[in-house]
């Protein structure tokens, strides 16, 4: 595994004549200054498909060679929607099918690449993406989330080139409210050795965790270079013990002689995000009390020292982890852009070129070496920008075959005729059953409000504890009004539900009344804790637009609730990782996901006029039209002569019910759930 | 047989369980006779005759519970930190003051205080309790429950035989074995089943001629994708429907049970978790495993220790004494388990670390001792100096409390042999 000098040299030479033999490319991509962020100015489509050609061309080689042909291509309606799956997750909305569908431009397939590419979208998929590798949370240990989360979706969507990416991840530096890849290491705090591992396994996919304890037993790890390469960021530290030491009247089980236990809850609650900064010490790692291995003491004080690839020199006064994070991103860290482009080469394909993706042994050992090469290449070449990388494999012929028929056989290695047939994660199921109902979806913001403490941190960093104390103590009053009528709310919702039981309409009515007046109320007074910060203007109309009047608040993209959804949520039920460990996700068959799609709410929502399926519907004149709304919305393909032939007559007896049936039968087939 | 218990009304045929097992084999409740209906229905089952436990209530304290600060408490200072021990009901046994009710009801448990992993990372750690097997690229194991599935079958034809409450999203699952012997995962378990009735204005008549139109559009996708993951969810279909037309959904409503067994078993998720298990224990589930998350203390151990301890606390003690006082804890095995220990060195943060080496399990019912201790650590809880209990041999403890035939090889699809806890040695001397 460890690259020893003379092998480099090889691996060195083995590339430059790879290059120089043609097998490869010279360089035709423009230097990314030349480009537009986030948009495709710089590299014309015809250098695309030409670089999506020479992956074909290998697979094509690749597939011979082993006596395997290739998957016919797919229909349009099956192209439209896998690839509205991978790059935007969800299906597409009646509109967009049938629009491609119609369309006669020849180019029709690569244009709407382009098009989903840049649209907003994709920046939700992507972050799904992104929250399952990172384990984002919206509730972390010591501090609220948001503002890592709100750091990844900007990223991409200014399309922050990967390296730079991960650079501020590992250079991050501050409080999360200030610099939101602080959440980096705040996701890990207290937890410098498991934060490495973290690290190599999701941006080097490797695994060294064994070597947290002892020797790797399989691979060349020992316990001492594991805890050399942790030394780069053993000095960063996620609390600020000036802070600390500031507030120490409002720790944990700290009593005031004067304030209320309402005021020191508020106190403690109003500093807790100024005690969290990540910054860099000198603090130093030591080896283990235990430590067995006779190359060192126990307790030995470790030097930063590279597991593998070249060696890192600390300049002097140079920040440790800077100079491990340009080591890791660095171009002459082939392990980085193989890594990333596996992983990406899977999430189109199913399955990698290297198996598992977080488990890299050697650098040579993919299925097809030649297109491993090329790929990781190419993601170097790219400049890192995974947009552009990931429009290469999607206007591949091989990204748009037919989805592989039988069972992938284990052990055997998979040649790529085509992609593998898979189920709709859960964030591909809820976005798409959303997006039949709420228009514009992807477009909608979520619930959740800026935590308001985020905004009065810098000004309370300044406050002395008495200062705070007056602040908590009006605070802590104010939520108490605040809270009343929430109080009050949640009387009226038990008493209206027994006096349901009871029958008693005359007082269901009276109560329901009340709520009503209760809410008008409450909207005007909402309290301090509340309070949007100017900066998040946009989220609040993308919340309240009138295109979303009347939709429930919590129908919007699964990257706009909360990281991981509650365990009972419709996305966990379906698989949605709970973002605890790395791609904790699974697509697995359960019966209270199909208890869902036989009984769940969805049917109630999708029947409401105001839905965007049922007004579709509404319009389609005929009964052969409504019958294309239907299967366009929900399968993105027109019916079979054989379908519409046995159905429309339902549709001409029965009408509303027959509709009722049919759209509940599209969603209960296997052919929505899975994406061939 | 089978017939005859589905003639009777619900009640009727509960009651008929009950005059069975009191008639014939002079045991007070449930489960056994359930036991005997299943033998009926199951040849393989037959084979059940040396354990005492048909069932397993299985608590997972998920990122690593602290030994030291619950089931093995210690005395040097920088050890223990700020928690004092206490007496048990049980003699010479010593808990944590964070477990003041258990205290009260450790006279029908046994701890094993001589647990060993070799696995420091959650992931691998928690994979490696659950199944038996160290993690592996190439194969992904069965769980214990997917193994009392797979080995014995379920015991009421109408339920899942394998339920697991509040599980994290990368449970191991039924692992190679079929689909079918997965768990049925609950979110919440207040919430109970969600969806389980049909949609309003709906009859069953209504939601079959629905499905037959979803097969006929179906059929062609069908046949052409005859994939695995493809018919699970046929499977998963069929399953579903059966479970909504079956008396025993009730098993899932906690609303089901009076306030007064509610409040006993605390109100937090973990609590109700419990709850929920007995009630679908009571309902001739097999196998019922309640996770319960936030043991990973690296930091602040003592309070978030103290604040976990006290919901297991609660719900544990209050699940042992419901199950003994309704006749069901002897052929119940209940069991507490985890990851991995945490250190008993104090670090920087108040906080404990990831520790393998030693830790900490219980077990009750099911034919195990009461009121022991098994296995023993040194003064400061880092070595384990007597009687190692590896964690192939705990689960073939709850395999032989199970009566589980631990010989018999299963294969996975590409024919590797494996078989239930991985050739572990069940500790016999746990059992009365």
């Amino acid at each position: 595994m460890k690259i020893s000098p003379i092998r480099q040299q090889q691996c060195l030479l083995l590339l430059l004549i790879f290059v120089f033999a043609g097998s490869g490319y010279a360089n035709p991509i423009e230097p990314r200054s030349k480009q537009g962020a986030g948009s495709f100015k710089g590299i014309p489509i015809s250098t695309i498909r030409d670089l999506s050609r020479q992956i074909d061309d290998m697979l094509v080689k690749d597939c011979e060679q082993h006596d395997i042909t290739p998957n016919p291509l797919t229909s349009d309606s099956a192209f439209l929607r896998r690839v509205f799956l991978d790059i935007v997750g969800r299906i597409p909305t009646y509109e967009e099918a049938k629009t491609f569908l119609d369309s006669r431009e020849p180019a029709k397939r690569s244009q709407l690449i382009d098009h989903l590419l840049n649209s907003e979208g994709y920046v939700s998929r992507e972050f799904n993406y992104w929250a399952d590798l990172l384990r984002i949370q919206s509730r972390m240990q010591n501090v609220p989330g948001q503002p890592y989360i709100d750091w990844l979706k900007d990223s991409l969507r200014e399309n922050k080139p990967y390296d730079r990416m991960v650079r501020e991840l590992i250079g991050s530096e501050g409080y999360i409210w200030e610099n939101g890849a602080a959440g980096y290491y705040l996701r890990d705090a207290g937890m410098p050795l498991d934060h490495m591992a973290n690290t190599f396994q999701v941006f080097l996919g490797t695994q060294l965790v064994c070597a947290q304890c002892h020797d790797h037993p399989f691979d060349d790890w020992t316990q001492r270079a594991y805890y050399e390469q942790a030394a780069f960021i053993y000095g960063v530290k996620t609390a600020d013990p000036q802070v600390n030491r500031r507030f120490r009247a409002f720790g944990a089980g700290q009593k005031n002689e004067t304030a209320s236990p309402e005021t020191m809850a508020m106190a403690r609650r109003l500093v807790r995000p100024l005690r969290y900064r990540v910054n860099e010490t000198q603090s130093r790692l030591r080896l283990p009390d235990d430590y067995k291995y006779n190359d060192a003491e126990p307790k030995a004080l470790v030097e930063p020292r590279t597991i593998f690839g070249d060696a890192v020199d600390l300049k002097n006064g140079e920040s440790p982890r800077d100079a491990y994070a340009n080591w890791l991103t660095s171009p002459n860290n082939p392990r980085f852009s193989t890594v990333i482009a596996n992983r990406l080469w899977k999430r189109a394909m199913g399955v990698g070129l290297i198996e598992p993706v977080d488990d890299v042994k050697e650098d040579d050992s993919a299925s097809n070496a030649e297109l491993m090469e090329f790929l990781s290449k190419l993601v170097r070449d790219l400049d890192f920008d995974l947009k552009q990388y990931c429009r290469v494999l999607y206007n591949t012929r091989a990204f748009q075959r037919q989805a592989t028929t039988g069972d992938l056989v284990e052990g055997d290695t998979y040649r790529f005729p085509g992609p593998t047939l898979e189920r709709m994660s859960a964030e591909h199921l809820w976005d798409s059953l959303v997006g039949l109902i709420v228009p514009d979806v992807d477009e909608r913001a979520g619930v959740q409000r800026p935590d308001a403490r985020y905004s009065m941190a810098k000004d309370l960093l300044h406050k002395n504890p008495d200062e705070i104390l007056a602040i908590a103590e009006e605070q802590a009053r104010s939520d108490n009004t605040k809270r009343q009528p929430q109080r009050r709310m949640q009387e009226l919702q038990k008493s209206i539900r027994e006096a349901e039981e009871a029958g008693d309409r005359t007082r269901v009515s009276q109560l329901r009344d009340e709520v009503s007046a209760l809410r008008r109320n409450a909207d005007g007074a909402a309290g301090m804790l509340r309070a949007p910060r100017n900066g998040e203007a946009r989220k609040i109309d993308r919340q309240t637009d009138s295109r979303w009047k009347g939709f429930p608040s919590e129908l919007v993209r699964a990257s706009e609730i909360q990281s991981p959804a509650p365990p009972q949520h419709f996305l966990r039920q379906f698989g949605q990782s709970d973002r605890e460990t790395i791609e904790n996700a699974n697509r697995e068959a359960n019966v209270p996901q199909i208890l869902t799609l036989l009984n769940g709410p969805v049917y109630s929502q999708l029947t409401k006029p105001n839905s965007l399926f049922y007004r579709n519907l509404a319009a389609a004149p005929t009964p052969l039209a409504k019958l294309q709304v239907v299967f366009l919305s929900i399968l993105s393909r027109n019916p079979t002569v054989s379908e519409a032939n046995a159905l429309v007559p339902e549709l001409e007896s029965r009408g509303r019910d027959a509709l009722a049936d049919i759209s509940w039968a599209l969603i209960n087939t296997r052919e929505f759930a899975f994406i061939q | 047989m089978k017939d005859l218990l589905n003639r009777l009304d619900p009640l009727s045929r509960r009651d008929f369980a009950r005059y069975i097992a009191k008639a014939f084999l002079g045991v007070g409740l449930g489960p056994y006779a359930a036991h005997v209906c299943a033998r009926a229905n199951d040849a393989t089952s037959a084979q059940i005759n040396r354990g005492s436990a048909t069932n397993v209530i299985y608590l997972f304290m998920s990122g690593g519970m602290s030994h030291l600060d619950t089931f093995d408490p210690k005395n040097p200072a920088e050890i223990r930190g700020p928690v004092e021990s206490s007496n048990t009901n049980a003699d010479g046994i010593r808990l944590s003051q964070y477990l003041p009710r258990m205290a009260r009801h450790m006279d029908k448990a046994a701890v094993i205080r001589s647990m060993q992993s070799n696995q420091g990372a959650h992931e691998r750690g928690r994979y490696f309790m659950q199944t038996g097997y160290t993690q592996r690229g190439t194969i992904r194991h069965p769980a214990m429950g997917a193994w009392a599935m797979r080995l014995a079958g379920k015991l009421n034809p109408n339920l899942p035989g394998y339920v697991q409450i509040g599980g994290d999203s990368r449970h191991p699952g039924a692992g190679f074995l079929e689909a079918k012997h997965a768990p049925l995962p609950i979110g919440k378990p207040s919430a109970g089943l969600q969806n389980s009735s049909l949609l309003p204005n709906t009859s069953f008549d209504q939601m079959q001629r629905r499905l037959q139109i979803a097969n006929a559009i179906d059929s062609s996708f069908q046949t052409r994708y005859n994939q695995k993951q493809v018919r699970a969810y046929t499977d998963a279909y069929r399953d579903a429907i059966a479970l909504m037309k079956s008396d025993d959904l009730e098993a899932f409503d906690l609303n089901k049970e009076p306030k007064t067994i509610r409040d006993a078993y605390g109100d937090q998720d973990f609590g109700q978790g419990c709850l929920l298990a007995r009630r679908l224990v009571e309902h001739r589930v097999r196998f019922v495993e309640v996770s319960f998350g936030g043991w990973d203390t690296h930091q602040n151990n003592f309070e978030r220790t103290q604040e976990r301890a006290d919901m297991l606390d609660q719900g544990l003690s209050a699940l042992i004494n419901d199950l003994n006082q309704r006749g069901l804890l002897a052929k119940t095995l209940v069991v507490v388990a985890t990851e991995f220990g945490r250190t008993p060195k104090i670090n920087q943060n108040n906080g404990r670390d990831h520790y393998p080496k030693a830790f900490s399990c219980l077990l009750a019912g099911g034919g195990i001792k009461q009121g022991i201790a098994y296995g023993q650590t040194d003064e400061e809880g880092g070595e384990v100096v007597e009687n190692p209990v590896t964690i192939p041999d705990f689960n073939a403890t709850i395999a032989h409390a199970l009566g589980l035939p631990q010989d018999e090889i299963v294969n996975s699809p590409s024919g590797r042999p494996f078989t239930v806890a991985n050739k572990g040695k069940p500790v016999i001397e746990l059992f009365s």
